[in-house]
This record gives structure tokens, C-alpha cells and sequence, in this order.
């Protein structure tokens, strides 16, 4: 299970993500320059500058305790953490270290969400605006916390939801429609002094939506944006207008202190002209020429200025450096000229779904494999004379392949990778598609990690998501396809993606919006001529839709459920195509938090399917007395968790199986006093089933595992495929519980090529580790006092708590934070599993549950044994040569 | 059949065990066929005056040849026939269940189905659900224009308190293991051999090795 110290990095990496930035500041103060950033996701970190990688990274708390508020970076980092009660702490700027902390408590609890924190001269501002009421300000010791003058209040009734804030100043537009007024006050200042004037002093029009913004990215004045068009400076107690128009509506800009005078920078997206950048300068009005730039290749969504850093260079030029934040949550490092000196996907702190998929074989191998298709043979060759020219044909290619090979061994490894996306011996090596939860999909090469390709999908809703692989790489020359069905943004509606998951290009149905809302989709059992699996949505008016529509006749034995996770209802259909269309029937129906009103507030928390690359391989598990015990072999099963409150035991957990296709249910359960974990934590693979909840009563995780058996006979005949509308018998249902001695916040089980290999639950711990626990430990016949049999059988004597060694730790000491999910595939070869954990940081990596019975070690010494093989061959033919002689010698005597 | 009613028995002393609550059920079973216009008509009730006793009282109707025809034409495109089942408990209001077996393994059957009905331990109903046994035993060949009789097997089923890690009886085999120990050597029952064997086998292989060279010596200066 554990790895040697040389073997680190070598299947395994691991990716560190901070999430969507929040606030962001260049520490220009220590010596080593770095960019600290406050995240959406609640973490502080320090960037490198030149590399983008995190130097030092804090993850707070996920709950509201962990919120950032404010984000001060002066010769120390300051930050301001929670929701009421904050956490006010300094942190050392070049090692991340914890400084100083001190905690405040506002007694208004009701307006604390409104608070605006910031820091000024020293002293930690905190205004709190009461709407139509006053504004209450209270300035702290930014160190101590010591409070320097009482709360003071300023009256304005002209507070309102509109309001903006550039520190120090507080701006709001008040007043009846078309004779509004523009407020502004200096809350930090002894003698309030209101500024207040006409707002059409300003702006021409003659309606104004309130639309107001102040200038991104800590402006070096304060100012705002008043209706997308002009630009306000608050000087001298006086608002500036400056004569600088704003280039359009999604525009971000931001004044930036520059070496020598002020600049105003705008950063957009433009549609034509891709990511473009402009500068003026502030006070005479003119553009800057050297901070210029519209690449058309690349676009970045809603740009945001986060941070920017000017200085002159020797020949009296302008070097810039900006953090620009897209709406899909990647950060880019420009130079003034737009060139990028570094990009962190930060959307991957976020994958909703994970996809694995195999790479095309390389060009030559398609070749053999295609001269051995024997449909393709028997069409092609009917002479054996066409046969021999052919085998001759692929062996020169395949000759001459590899003589290119050993003439550009050396310039191989430096070209591109697209050219290495081909399936490897083991096929090892794939394509991981992940889709993030702001719409973002991405094609990694799973070896290294990087990324391939990348697609932005505004309109996609991850809420709830499917990906189906409905071709794979397997038949060249059709490429392999990929679809995931979301939800459209806006309308609620289905959303179909479809692409290649190898070069990230839309294909067949491409971005295709339904008419309407999804129940459910799955994909066809099976392909059509083209090797495309058909899709098939269920809409919520049951009518149901194929995707392609010459696909709908292959509907047959087509079994779907849907279940409604806030009221516990779950009900099936099954599909089948009447000669015109394809249509659903419903069949089932059950109520898993028991029926009618009486019981409300039950909710299902996870339904955990077999993975759909997991195959059965043995139908019963051999016992001592030579006797098979049968498995129950259902591939229809599911398992539904259930969450809700009790009269008699507070709150249950239930788990029930249920055969999908036909409504029955198989086994069930109910745990009292019992919470479902707040992520997907139930395991299914083959006859067993495992879940963690949350004991109440004594607050703890707790695991509990099932097995289903058929019993000592067959219930049907050996090799007959099981049908659930066939079998009214119910299984055996083994059950155990055990403890687990740690927070669990993922599972996952271990898919093989051919499920030969043991099964191994992987769990994710709030620790950051992420364990191999065999299926062995978990085992629900275990028993208290093992019997000669059982001992023989290779039953473990029963523990009731579950050990977690160390040495059962997947990633070493590569803390991962908030792991949210676990994704297995199998390699090519049997005893491997591929492994990804997704959640703050992505992890990968492979794991042999039965130890790497078919791969030779990794560091197997391949030059001694050829020196060997060597050394036997020249000494068996000296032993000849010699022996031939001494015979010689010995016939003359 | 007499399996099946230990079956019921095992089930119906499980319940007595684990049900926290007592009360009444009744289950209205209508189905989709011969139902003139209707999509769902009445096929027959199920009612249970305990849910603890558990022994129920079907009442259902017989088929006639109608029926049969809609189920043979249900067959022929091996469609489902549908149950609907409407629940009533104590104190819950008639709440809909469906469920469908295969019109056709439901003929061959001779119309005979398995109904299982899963209560919480707080008496309610969360599925009802008809299942066909796949049965091979050829029934007799149904004469048409004779009364068809469905007969159904209803299990009650409970959904059991899930197992909890089990540390009190684990302590006890620890402790009995500790008091073992105290008292003395656990007993050791294996015979003298398996017991010994590792100091038998070395000297039963150097009484061997001295044995073979001994007489041998001798022989060896002819050479």
C-alpha cells in the first residue's frame, strides 16, 4: 500500500487550488515579492510571482466562521475572518505564520451582514450602515483590538441597499426619481462633512436605474462608476468627473498609482477583439501607450482587474503587472502588453463531475487492428494474394515507424503532447475530463496532470449533472464522444454539451438547449452503427427524447427511476419503442420516508449505483466446508440513503435497496439517532453495499456494510442472466457496523479491468489523508470468535472499530484539503485502479489492491538479468567449444 | 408451500420483536385491465387488523375471460401489467403505490404473485410491491371460458434496525481472553506432534543424516 521515498511523484501528483479570488494584494513589502489573495472558498495564500505557484496557503473553516472579509496587506497581512463573531488576525507576510488575533462580537446581530470592514492609518475601520436610519462606525487597534473612541453615529436617512464604498467614503444616490442626489460622506473624518449634490450635474440622462460600482482592485482613489459611462472621483471634498470615457458596460477599471503620475486602466472582453486593456492617465487625459492590449486568441470572460502593480523601468517605460479574475474563476498574470505570464484554472477547486477516458490507439497499431477486424478482412481480401500484400504493407509501415522513431528519439520528447495522446501498453494513461461548478470543462492528461484543453460554458448548470462517455476511443476511426446533460442557467431547461473529450472540440448535438425540464437521462445499453451509444431524456411531462433519433429503435429493456431527493419519492419507468417513437411508461413508485403527509422532512441524501465499468466476476464466494455461497448479483440495485427526523429516536438514517428496474426492494435498514454524512459517502460494487452516517448518540462516523447473498443454491442456473421482473425471492442480507475513528468526507471503492483483484474502500478524512481500507475489514460476516472454518475461509475476527493505519494513507504526506470526492477507473491492467480526488486540491494517483501481480517492480533491475542471460549464453557455448576439444584430446590418446 | 409459511412465520415472530408501533392496514389493489374506460379498477383488497400479528385477509376478484384476453394482448408485446395500491394505515390517509409484473411470466405463472409490503418501524408504508416467481413447474393448460383464481402471497415486511458496531461483546471476549491468560496458559488441545513438531523434525533429520553417512564411509576408498 505505502510507497518508497524515490517513488514519490512518480504515479502520483498532486494540485493545489485556493478557489475563486475574493480580494487580492501584491505584497510589495518583503523581500520575496508575492501576491496574497483571500479566496470565495476561504483560504489565504501567498502566490509566487514569477510562477504562480502557492507559497504558503491557510484553509479556513468552509462554514460562515471561515468567511474573509477584509484582506489588508501592508508590512503585515491582515485579515478579518467570520460572520459575527470576526476574528481579527495578522499574519507574518513572507511565511504565513499567525502573528497576532483577536476576536470582536457586534452586538447587532440582525445588520452584521452588512458590515464593511477596512483599515486605515493604522486602525481597523468597521461601518456598519443602518438603512434609512444612520451609519455606525467604530475603529479598533488594528493589533490589540482596543477600541479607540466609543461607536460613533452618523445620521443619514439617505442610507440605502445602493450604496457604495471607497474608503473612506460612503456614497449613496438618494432622492424621488429624476431630481436625485448624490450623497457622500467621510465616515472616518471628526467633523462630518456631507458632500451632496444634484446627480445630473453628472450624468445627461434623464432616468438613472442606480446603477453604481466603485473601481476594482483597491483603487489608489476613491471613485466610482455611475451608470457604466462616467467615471467620479470624490477630491477635496468635491466630486471630479473625469473626462475619460468608459469603454462599455462590462468594463473593469481601476486607478492605479503609477511611477509617475495616476493612470485610470480598463480591462474587457471584447467580441471581436478578445481580452483588450487600455490606460490614460488621470490627469492629462491621455493613453498610455505602452499599457496596450486586444489579443484575439485570448479571451477571458468578464474580465476583473484584482490587482495591479506599476513601476518604470530604466528606459522610462511602464512595467506593469495585473491580476485579472474571469468569470470562469481562472486567474491570469499579465504583463502591460497582455503577455500572460501565468494561469491557475482556480475553477478546479470545484469539480462537480469527473470523467476517465481512454486515448486512441496510435495510428499503426489502428492499422493491424483494422487489417484483423474480420469484418473488414472478409470484405477487403477475398485472395490470399491481397492478404500478403497487405501483411507485408503494415510491416514496412510499421519498419518504418520505428526507424523515424530512433531518428527523432531525441527531438520526441521535446515535441508537443497531442502527438503522445495514444493509448499506452497498459492503458494507463487517459484523458480525465473534469466539469467545474462554474460551467467550466476540462480535458487533463492524467500522467502529469496538465491540461489539454479547456471550454467555458456560462450557460451550464452544475447543480445536477450527467456525463456519459458514449463512445470511446476504441474504434478508430471515429472519434471518441462525450456528453454531459446539465441544466441551462437561465431557463432551467436541459442543457446538452457534446464534445470530444480528446481535443476538447464540440461535436454532434454540440451545445444543444431542450424544450424542456430533465427528470433524468441515461444512456443506451446498445451502439449504434457509427459504435454511438444513444442518449435518452426523460422530461418532466414523461415524454421522453433520443438523442440521435435514428437511435430510438435500439430502446428495448430500457428501465430509468427518478427519485425527488426533498420528498423521498422515487419512481420508475420503463421505455420502449412501439414502432414510431420511443415511449415511458411508469411502473413503479415508492416512498421512502414512508407514506402520505405523516411523515414529511425525510429526504434522500445519496443514491449509490455500480459503478458502470464494474463487471461481476465470480458468482458466490467459496466457504471452508468446499460449499459456495451465492451472491445476490443484481446490476440493477440501488441503494438510497434516507435522512429525517423521528418522534420516538430524533433523527434517522435509512438505507434501502431497491431494484430499480422493477421496484422491489431488496434489503433495508434503519439507524436511530443517526445523521447521513453531508457528502456522497455510500459505496456499490458487486453484492456489497457500504455507508457512513453520523452516530448521534455517540458522535461519531460509523460505517456500515452489507453483503447480499442468494444463499447455498443457485437460483437460477449457472450463466443465465438475472432478470428482476423474474425473482420475487428476496436475498440474505449480512450486515456489520464499525467505527471509524476519524471525520470521513468521501468514499469510494476500487474499480478493476475485471474485478479479479481484491476490493479496497478508499476514504477520504477531514485530516486531509485519504485511506485504503480493504473490503476484508468492512466484511459483514466477520465474526466475534472465528471457528476453525471460518479462520481457514479467511474471515478476520470481528473489531468494532476500524484500524486506519498510517501506512494505508494513499497520499503520504500530501495533505489534501476538503476532499469532496473520490473517482476510481480501471487501468488496463488488472491489478491497477486509477484514483482522483477532487475537492479543494486534486490528487492523483494508482493504487494495486492486491499488490502488482502483473507488472514487473518498478525497479526491477532489467541490466542484470540481461547481463546474466548474456554471461549463461557465451558460457554454455565456451562449455562446448571446450568440451568439443577435451573429446578431441582424448579420441588421440 | 410449507417453506413458504415457515418463511411467513420466521418474518411474522420478527416483527413481534422489533415493531415499536401496533395499528391497521388496509391495501385497495386496482389494476389496469378490462377496466372499461377507467384507467384503474378494483382487483381486490388486502387488510391487516395488526401489523404486529402480521396475518392478513386477501379478498380478490377472479379473472374472467376479459381479463385474460388483455393480459394475452399485454403479453404479446411483452408489456407490463400494472398494480396501483392504495394504503391506508391508522393514521396516514390512503397514499398511492405502483408497481408492474410482466403480463407474460404472470400468465405462464398461472396467475400467481408474491405482494411485499415494507413498513417502518413507525407503521408506515414506504413500498408495495408485486413480484412473479420465475417458477418453471408447468401449470395446467388454462381452459378458456373457466373462473381464473389469482393467488397471492403477502409478506409484511419490516424495515429492520440496521446493525451498531457491536463493542460490548467485544470487550467481553477481551475480557475472557485477559481472564484466560490470568488463570493460566490458555488449554491447548492440539495432539503431541502438532505441538512439538519443530523440535522432533531436526533431530529426527539429524538422526537421518548420521545414520545414512555412518555405514557409507567405509565403503567409499574402493575408488
Amino acid at each position: 500500500m505505502c510507497i518508497y521515498e524515490d517513488q514519490i511523484g512518480k504515479f502520483d501528483w498532486r494540485q493545489t487550488y485556493v478557489g475563486r479570488i475574493k480580494f487580492s494584494q501584491f505584497d510589495t513589502v518583503s523581500t520575496a515579492k508575492k501576491l496574497i489573495v483571500a479566496t470565495e472558498e476561504n483560504v489565504l495564500a501567498a502566490l509566487h510571482l514569477k510562477t504562480g505557484q502557492i507559497v504558503w496557503r491557510h484553509v479556513f473553516e468552509s462554514a460562515s466562521s471561515g468567511n474573509i472579509q477584509l484582506l489588508h496587506v501592508s508590512d503585515k497581512v491582515v485579515t478579518v475572518t467570520g460572520s459575527n463573531p470576526y476574528l481579527v488576525r495578522g499574519w507574518d507576510s513572507s511565511t504565513g505564520v499567525l502573528i497576532w488575533e483577536w476576536s470582536l462580537t457586534l452586538q447587532d446581530n440582525d445588520h452584521a451582514e452588512f458590515s464593511e470592514w477596512w483599515v486605515q492609518h493604522g486602525l481597523l475601520v468597521h461601518m456598519l450602515p443602518i438603512f434609512n436610519s444612520h451609519i455606525e462606525v467604530t475603529m479598533y487597534n488594528l493589533m490589540s483590538g482596543q477600541n479607540r473612541g466609543a461607536t460613533s453615529k452618523l445620521p443619514a436617512p439617505w442610507v440605502n441597499e445602493g450604496c457604495v464604498l471607497t474608503p473612506p467614503y460612503y456614497t449613496c444616490v438618494s432622492g424621488n426619481m429624476g431630481e436625485q442626489r448624490l450623497l457622500t460622506v467621510d465616515v472616518t473624518s471628526n467633523a462630518v462633512q456631507i458632500i451632496n449634490k444634484p446627480l445630473f450635474d453628472y450624468i445627461s440622462l434623464d432616468v438613472f436605474d442606480g446603477n453604481m460600482r466603485p473601481l476594482d482592485a483597491n483603487s489608489a482613489l476613491p471613485g466610482f462608476i455611475i451608470d457604466e459611462k462616467k467615471v467620479l472621483l470624490i477630491k477635496n471634498n468635491d466630486f471630479e468627473q473625469l473626462n475619460i470615457d468608459i469603454v462599455g458596460a462590462s468594463v473593469s477599471a481601476t486607478i492605479i498609482e503609477g511611477p509617475s503620475e495616476q493612470i485610470l486602466l480598463q480591462a474587457w472582453d471584447d467580441k471581436t477583439m478578445g481580452f483588450s486593456l487600455i490606460a490614460h492617465s488621470v490627469s492629462t487625459g491621455k493613453e498610455v501607450p505602452e499599457i496596450k492590449c486586444s489579443d484575439r486568441d485570448h479571451r477571458i470572460p468578464d474580465p476583473e482587474l484584482a490587482a495591479v502593480m506599476c513601476t518604470k523601468t530604466a528606459r522610462e517605460q511602464h512595467a506593469c503587472r495585473i491580476l485579472i479574475n474571469g468569470a470562469d474563476d481562472a486567474i491570469h498574470f499579465v504583463q502591460q502588453a497582455g503577455r500572460v505570464l501565468w494561469t491557475r484554472e482556480e475553477s478546479l477547486a470545484n469539480v462537480v463531475a469527473v470523467e476517465f477516458v481512454d486515448l486512441p490507439v496510435s495510428e499503426t497499431d489502428a492499422a493491424i487492428e483494422s487489417e484483423f477486424d474480420q469484418k473488414e478482412a472478409a470484405k477487403m481480401y477475398s485472395s490470399i494474394w491481397a492478404a500478403f500484400t497487405r501483411r507485408l504493407q503494415s510491416q514496412f509501415q510499421q519498419l518504418q515507424t520505428l526507424l523515424h522513431g530512433l531518428q527523432h528519439a531525441d527531438r520526441a520528447v521535446a515535441s508537443s503532447n497531442t502527438n503522445d495522446l495514444v493509448r499506452d501498453y497498459f492503458n494507463l494513461h487517459k484523458v480525465i475530463v473534469l466539469v467545474t461548478e462554474v460551467g467550466k470543462i476540462i480535458g487533463m492528461d492524467n500522467l502529469s496532470g496538465e491540461v489539454l484543453w479547456r471550454r467555458y460554458e456560462p450557460s451550464l448548470s452544475t447543480a445536477s449533472l450527467a456525463v456519459f462517455t458514449r463512445r470511446t476511443a476504441r474504434h478508430p476511426p471515429l472519434d471518441a464522444y462525450l456528453t454531459i446533460v446539465g441544466t441551462h442557467e437561465e431557463t432551467g431547461n436541459g442543457l446538452i454539451i457534446s464534445l470530444n473529450p480528446i481535443s476538447g472540440e464540440l461535436v454532434g448535438e454540440r451545445s444543444l438547449q431542450l424544450d424542456g425540464r430533465l427528470l433524468q437521462c441515461a444512456m443506451l445499453h446498445r451502439a449504434d452503427e457509427e459504435k454511438l451509444h444513444g442518449l435518452v431524456v426523460l422530461y418532466e411531462d414523461e415524454t421522453i427524447q433520443v438523442f440521435p433519433v435514428s437511435s430510438a429503435p435500439l430502446v428495448e429493456d430500457m428501465y430509468m427511476y427518478v427519485a425527488e431527493p426533498e420528498t423521498a419519492y422515487v419512481r420508475g419507468y420503463a421505455l420502449r419503442y412501439d414502432g414510431k417513437e420511443a415511449r415511458a411508461q411508469a411502473i413503479w413508485s415508492l416512498r421512502l420516508g414512508g407514506a402520505g403527509p405523516g411523515s414529511p422532512g425525510h429526504r434522500i441524501v445519496h443514491a449509490a449505483a455500480r459503478a458502470r465499468l464494474e463487471r461481476t466476476h465470480s458468482p458466490g464466494r467459496a466457504l471452508a466446508d468446499r460449499s459456495v455461497l451465492y451472491k445476490y448479483n443484481n446490476p440493477n440495485l440501488v441503494l438510497f440513503l434516507t435522512e429525517g427526523p423521528d418522534p420516538v429516536h430524533k433523527e434517522v438514517v435509512r438505507a434501502v435497496a431497491v431494484d430499480v428496474a422493477s421496484g422491489a426492494v431488496a434489503a433495508a435498514g434503519s439507524h436511530r439517532r443517526a445523521r447521513a454524512a453531508p457528502h456522497h459517502q455510500a459505496v456499490h460494487a458487486d453484492h456489497c453495499l457500504a455507508y457512513l452516517y453520523r452516530s448521534e448518540k455517540h458522535r461519531r462516523f460509523e460505517i456500515a456494510s452489507m453483503e447480499l447473498y442468494e444463499g447455498k443454491e443457485r437460483w437460477l442456473p449457472a450463466g443465465a442472466a438475472f432478470s428482476s421482473f423474474a425473482s420475487e425471492r428476496a436475498p440474505a442480507v449480512e450486515r456489520q457496523a464499525y467505527i471509524v475513528p476519524a471525520a470521513v468526507t468521501a468514499a469510494a471503492v476500487t474499480v478493476t479491468e475485471r474485478s479479479l483483484t481484491d476490493r479496497h474502500v478508499l476514504l477520504a478524512l477531514s485530516t486531509g489523508a485519504v485511506v485504503e481500507v480493504p473490503w476484508a475489514f468492512l466484511d459483514p460476516r466477520r465474526p466475534l470468535a472465528p471457528t476453525a472454518e471460518q479462520r481457514e475461509e479467511g474471515l478476520l475476527p470481528y473489531a468494532p472499530e476500524l484500524p486506519l493505519p498510517a501506512d494505508a494513507v494513499l497520499n503520504y504526506n500530501r495533505t489534501l484539503h476538503r476532499v469532496r470526492a473520490l473517482h476510481t477507473h480501471p487501468a488496463g491492467i488488472e491489478s491497477t485502479s486509477l484514483v482522483l480526488a477532487t475537492g479543494l486540491d486534486l490528487f492523483y494517483t494508482r493504487v494495486a489492491p492486491s499488490k502488482t501481480f502483473d507488472l514487473l517492480k518498478d525497479d526491477f533491475d532489467y541490466h542484470l538479468i540481461s547481463i546474466v542471460l548474456v554471461a549463461l549464453v557465451v558460457a554454455s557455448y565456451g562449455t562446448k567449444h571446450f568440451a568439443s576439444r577435451k573429446m578431441l584430446k582424448m579420441a588421440w590418446k | 408451500m410449507k417453506h413458504l409459511q415457515a418463511f411467513v412465520l420466521s418474518l411474522l415472530l420478527q416483527f413481534a420483536a422489533c415493531i415499536d408501533y401496533d395499528g391497521w392496514m388496509n391495501i385497495k389493489i386496482q389494476h389496469s385491465i378490462n377496466c372499461g374506460g377507467e384507467k384503474y379498477c378494483a382487483r381486490g383488497t388486502i387488510s391487516l387488523q395488526s401489523l404486529r400479528a402480521g396475518t392478513p385477509i386477501i379478498e380478490q376478484m377472479q379473472f374472467n375471460e376479459q381479463h385474460i384476453n388483455e393480459l394475452n394482448e399485454l403479453a404479446a408485446v411483452n408489456g407490463f401489467y400494472t398494480i396501483r395500491s392504495l394504503v391506508t394505515t391508522a393514521d396516514t390517509k390512503e397514499s398511492e403505490f405502483l408497481s408492474s409484473v410482466k403480463a407474460k411470466t404472470f400468465l405462464d405463472n398461472g396467475l400467481s404473485d408474491v405482494i411485499n409490503a415494507w413498513v417502518l418501524p413507525n407503521g408506515a408504508v414506504i413500498a408495495v410491491s408485486f413480484q412473479v416467481n420465475n417458477s418453471s413447474q408447468t401449470r395446467l393448460p388454462r381452459n378458456v371460458g373457466s373462473v381464473n383464481k389469482i393467488t397471492s402471497n403477502f409478506y409484511l415486511r419490516q424495515v429492520e434496525p440496521a446493525a451498531v458496531p457491536d463493542t460490548a461483546s467485544y470487550i467481553q471476549k477481551l475480557e475472557r481472553e485477559r481472564e484466560a491468560r490470568e488463570k493460566g496458559e490458555l488449554k491447548d488441545n492440539r495432539s503431541f506432534l502438532a505441538k512439538y513438531w519443530m523440535y522432533i523434525v531436526p533431530i529426527a533429520i539429524f538422526v537421518m543424516l548420521s545414520g545414512a553417512t555412518n555405514p557409507e564411509t567405509p565403503a567409499q576408498p574402493a575408488r
